[in-house]
């Protein structure tokens, strides 16, 4: 048991100093793995008290008792129209936002109102209104939510939406005062270990310089023991894709809070999605049949999102067209190569890059 | 076959005196002509029947009729045992059971029926039948004709085309189909022992009474087997009909084109591929949860890295062969990347390693590191036993049947593989061969069982020092120093290339002296592969053969010899004509 407790120790501290040192080049890739609006949950549903949300089937029976009576155009094409066409008035049905105190999340105004949440480790202020909406949804809730599933495996089987970050500058990964944190999309897939359930670090990523050019987010970040923490980013643009459609998320007042590690990088991705975005992503994503089996009604999602939403007003109308969140995202370390930078255009360039072990 | 290997029996006792008399002379005439080159000895190859290895057989298949029919067939040819340090010098001693019998027959009825079929009749056939319901004996003889003597590397006799043609009519018309009759004809063929066996068939050699040499076709086969791991081109078949193999002009054209054609890549690739004993990669397997970055494609790239890296240095830059075990340059993969540490383009890329990096040459490629380790840690005596058995032709015996390995697996404080190896080095019992393998295994300690880099291991220091044959050395450059300029490895070599080229372990007897003499040319055009390669495709040691008694057994051996069954299965066939 000594010897555990001592081989234990040496590990931690073979880890610590491996952290303080710096990343070859002073610089170090990551890409996303995971990413998911993050949801706070208990084993009893307690955030919940009222249960669960109705889906699009449960509505249409308590709305159309008697569908057969009526025209396609007077049921299913109304409740079409009434997705695509959504409006953030209230109606008949209820909605159940989440009933707790806590959520994850990060201070993104600085402030702790009443609307705010704690986060489990104490800390107030925590914005993320998108979760008081998707957070009684079953379809958003791990681990077996349609969005919570086909989200993250899309990414493990898509390259469209293959985000990454690269951190330059960095003398150490566990603390830097001052680094410079580069969003890009990739080009390539994702390399699967041998144990065909996680994703091997120390692949590769060429930068989307073709498609993915209007994508790149420069923003400044610090590393405080472990965990990078950056400044907002204004209109990051997520190609998010799941069941096989391409689609975005657009993050106004982003920012990264991941802690860091040779092999990995995991933490949030919080700021405010835009609204409309958001949800035409959802309805985008997901014909009827997935919403139905996540029992995610899009019309009474929608109205939730407007009746929440808590930021950016728009100048005309003051209405808030953002609504805060928090992504649980984890990534991967990956050599991040943008032609940009090497000299594989020189012609005197030698067919043979040299480098490495 | 069986007929015409007997010819090849003859005593040559006389011929062989009258040789070593020759060799002698000319060495005293070049010895007062003060020349510094060494005689050309003469004395003949062994003659040898060998089994096509799997890769034959597809190449086989794809040369006459195209790589999606040899794709679409699992070669059927039977596993062959590690002779002398190759696979194919097994093709020479295997024989064929009943069912590896009926198991090539099966595939040889798979070729033959998609050859037939209607994707591909129209440009594989050079003819069309008048009437697609019944026999054209004209159409079934033009193809039966030159598909014969492309699989068979040689023309048909016209007794034996009389048959085929005359089969492929019969089952055409029980069947009402030209084209099944035709595919029946074609399986003859594919069963055969001329295609399925490379025979050194021979004749007497007009330049030296009493001597033999290969025929013209045996002549165009083994060139084209040593050189394309593949059957003769429609050139070097005419060249073999025309008679211009036996002028020394017309081998030397052929071998040099041959040397130009892209053919010879896969020919190298094939040779290396069973030097190295990369079939091991075949069921190679590293333990997901000790070396999660390893996968399946990992190891199979591995073995493509290797083989990349050697096609690169021996034939498209024409370096020395011994720089093999020093050369920094190498190709990666996205998934070899991963291991080697470094970033890299999607599919092969070249990369050459800086000159402070371990990795240098091809001891410190994963196919090495991975292939000559336990599933779960690197073993430095698996990785210096290779050493010397594929690169300096060393055996080094298997461990005694009572070995203890507890001393071994008990020494719990050991943190690096020296310390636990030392275990052996105090037991008598296994230093005596521990001694000529870890040294060189521990230079490579820095690379675990899946050959990924690590500084230390369990924390402790490693040390790579070692000696390979009085050569002493502190890390793993100096130990691929130290192979790069042993003097056994060129010679190796050149005993791997002789066996590969003649089909069959070269004799310490009989081919010593060509064996020294090719290890001189080599060293004379500064080991460059396509001298070796061409020094002994003109060589009369290539050309001329030996009486071998392994062809005797082709004739009088027991039974179960397989080479007896299929000529008894083909008479049966031509006895009755072709028919199921």
């Amino acid at each position: 048991m000594r010897a555990v407790v001592a081989l234990g120790a040496a590990l931690c501290l073979v880890a610590a100093r491996a952290a303080a040192e710096a990343p070859p080049g002073n610089t170090i890739g990551y890409v996303f793995t995971d990413l998911f609006w993050s949801v706070y949950q208990t084993d009893g549903a307690e955030e919940c008290p009222q249960g669960f949300n109705d889906g699009p089937r449960e509505q249409f029976a308590a709305r159309f008792p008697a569908p057969e009576k009526l025209s396609v155009e007077e049921t299913r094409l109304a409740m079409e129209a009434a997705t695509w066409h959504p409006s953030g008035a209230p109606h008949d049905f209820a909605f159940h936002e989440i009933e707790s105190t806590y959520a994850y999340g990060l201070d993104l105004d600085g402030e702790s109102g009443p609307n705010d949440f704690r986060h489990p480790d104490g800390s107030p202020g925590i914005d993320n209104e998108i979760y008081r909406a998707v957070g009684c949804i079953i379809g958003f809730r791990g681990p077996d939510g349609v969005e919570y599933i086909f989200q993250s495996k899309a990414i493990k089987d898509e390259a469209y939406n293959r985000m990454m970050i690269n951190l330059t500058g960095v003398d150490s990964l566990e603390n830097d005062d001052s680094i410079t944190v580069t969003v890009y999309r990739g080009r390539d897939e994702l390399l699967t270990d041998a144990t065909g359930e996680a994703i091997m670090p120390g692949g590769t990523q060429r930068v989307d310089r073709r498609w993915g050019e209007s994508l790149i987010r420069h923003t400044r970040g610090r590393i405080e023991d472990g965990v990078l923490i950056t400044e907002p980013i204004d209109g990051l643009v997520i190609p998010w894709q799941n069941l096989q459609v391409p689609s975005v998320q657009r993050i106004r007042g982003a920012r990264f809070e991941l802690r860091l590690g040779q092999d990995g990088a995991e933490g949030l991705l919080a700021g405010y999605a835009d609204v409309d975005t958001f949800y035409y992503q959802l309805i985008r994503n997901d014909s009827t049949h997935h919403l139905a089996n996540g029992q995610i009604s899009a019309i009474s999602l929608y109205k939730a999102l407007r009746r929440l939403a808590d930021a950016y007003p728009d100048p005309e109308t003051g209405e808030h067209t953002a609504i805060s969140t928090a992504l649980d995202v984890r990534m991967t370390r990956v050599h991040i190569v943008d032609e940009a930078d090497d000299g594989r255009d020189d012609p005197g360039g030698s067919a043979f890059p040299v480098s490495g072990r | 076959m069986a007929l015409a290997l007997r010819a090849g029996q003859h005593s040559h006792r006389a011929g062989a005196q009258l040789k070593s008399a020759l060799v002698l002379f000319t060495a005293l005439l070049v010895g007062c002509n003060g020349g510094s080159e060494s005689p050309v000895p003469e004395d003949p190859s062994a003659q040898r029947a060998r089994l096509l290895t799997a890769d034959q057989y597809r190449n086989s298949i794809a040369a006459v009729f195209g790589d999606d029919i040899a794709d679409s067939v699992l070669s059927p040819m039977p596993p062959l045992s590690r002779t002398a340090g190759l696979r194919a010098n097994g093709a020479a001693e295997v024989g064929l059971t009943s069912d590896q019998l009926s198991q090539i027959q099966r595939s040889a009825a798979a070729v033959a029926a998609k050859v037939v079929d209607p994707a591909h009749r129209d440009f594989l056939l050079p003819c069309r039948p008048a009437d697609a319901n019944a026999a054209d004996a004209v159409c079934a003889e033009r193809f039966l004709r030159e598909a014969g003597r492309l699989l068979q590397r040689r023309p048909l006799a016209d007794e034996r085309l009389a048959a085929l043609v005359d089969g492929a009519g019969r089952a055409a018309a029980q069947t009402d189909d030209f084209y099944t009759g035709l595919a029946l004809a074609l399986e003859a063929v594919l069963i055969s022992p001329e295609f399925l066996f490379i025979a050194d068939r021979s004749e007497p050699d007009p330049e030296r009474p009493g001597a033999r040499r290969l025929d013209g076709y045996a002549l165009a086969s083994r060139l084209s087997f040593f050189l394309w791991n593949g059957p003769p081109d429609d050139a070097l078949l005419a060249a073999a009909a025309s008679g211009e193999l036996h002028s020394e002009e017309g081998l030397r054209l052929a071998v040099e084109r041959m040397l130009a054609s892209s053919r010879l890549e896969a020919g190298t690739r094939a040779f290396f591929d069973d030097m190295l004993a990369f079939d091991a990669f075949d069921s190679l397997a590293k333990d997901p949860m000790v070396y999660p970055r390893v996968t399946g494609a990992t190891l199979a790239q591995a073995r493509e890295q290797t083989l990349r890296t050697i096609v690169d240095h021996v034939l498209v830059r024409d370096l020395d062969y011994r720089d093999l075990f020093t050369t920094r340059r190498t190709f990666l993969s996205p998934a070899l990347a991963v291991v080697y540490g470094l970033p890299v383009e999607p599919g092969w890329t070249p990369h050459e390693f800086s000159e402070d990096s371990p990795r240098i040459g091809l001891l410190t490629q994963v196919s090495y590191l991975a292939a000559h380790s336990h599933a779960v840690r690197s073993s430095p005596t698996q990785r210096g036993k290779a050493l010397r058995e594929e690169f300096l032709c060393q055996v080094v015996p298997d461990p005694p049947p009572n070995v203890d390995f507890s001393t071994l697996e008990e020494n719990e404080h050991a943190k690096t593989a020296r310390e636990r190896l030392d275990a052996h080095n105090s037991n008598p019992a296994c230093a005596g061969c521990h001694l000529v393998t870890d040294p060189m295994g521990l230079a490579l300690e820095h690379f675990d069982g899946a050959g990924q880099y690590r500084a230390t291991e369990n924390g402790a220091e490693i040390d790579t020092a070692g000696e390979l044959d009085g050569a002493l050395y502190d890390g793993v450059e100096g130990l691929a120093r130290a192979l790069r300029n042993h003097p056994k490895l060129p010679g190796c070599l050149v005993n791997r290339v002789y066996a590969w080229g003649t089909g069959g372990p070269a004799s310490p007897v009989h081919d010593r002296n060509t064996l020294a003499w090719l290890e001189d040319r080599f060293a004379a055009e500064g080991y460059r592969l396509r001298g070796l390669f061409e020094a002994l495709a003109t060589s009369p040691a290539f050309r001329t053969v030996r009486p071998a008694e392994e062809a005797v057994k082709l004739d009088h051996g027991p039974g179960p010899t397989a080479p007896a069954r299929i000529s008894e299965a083909q008479l049966a066939l031509r006895d009755t004509g072709v028919t199921r």
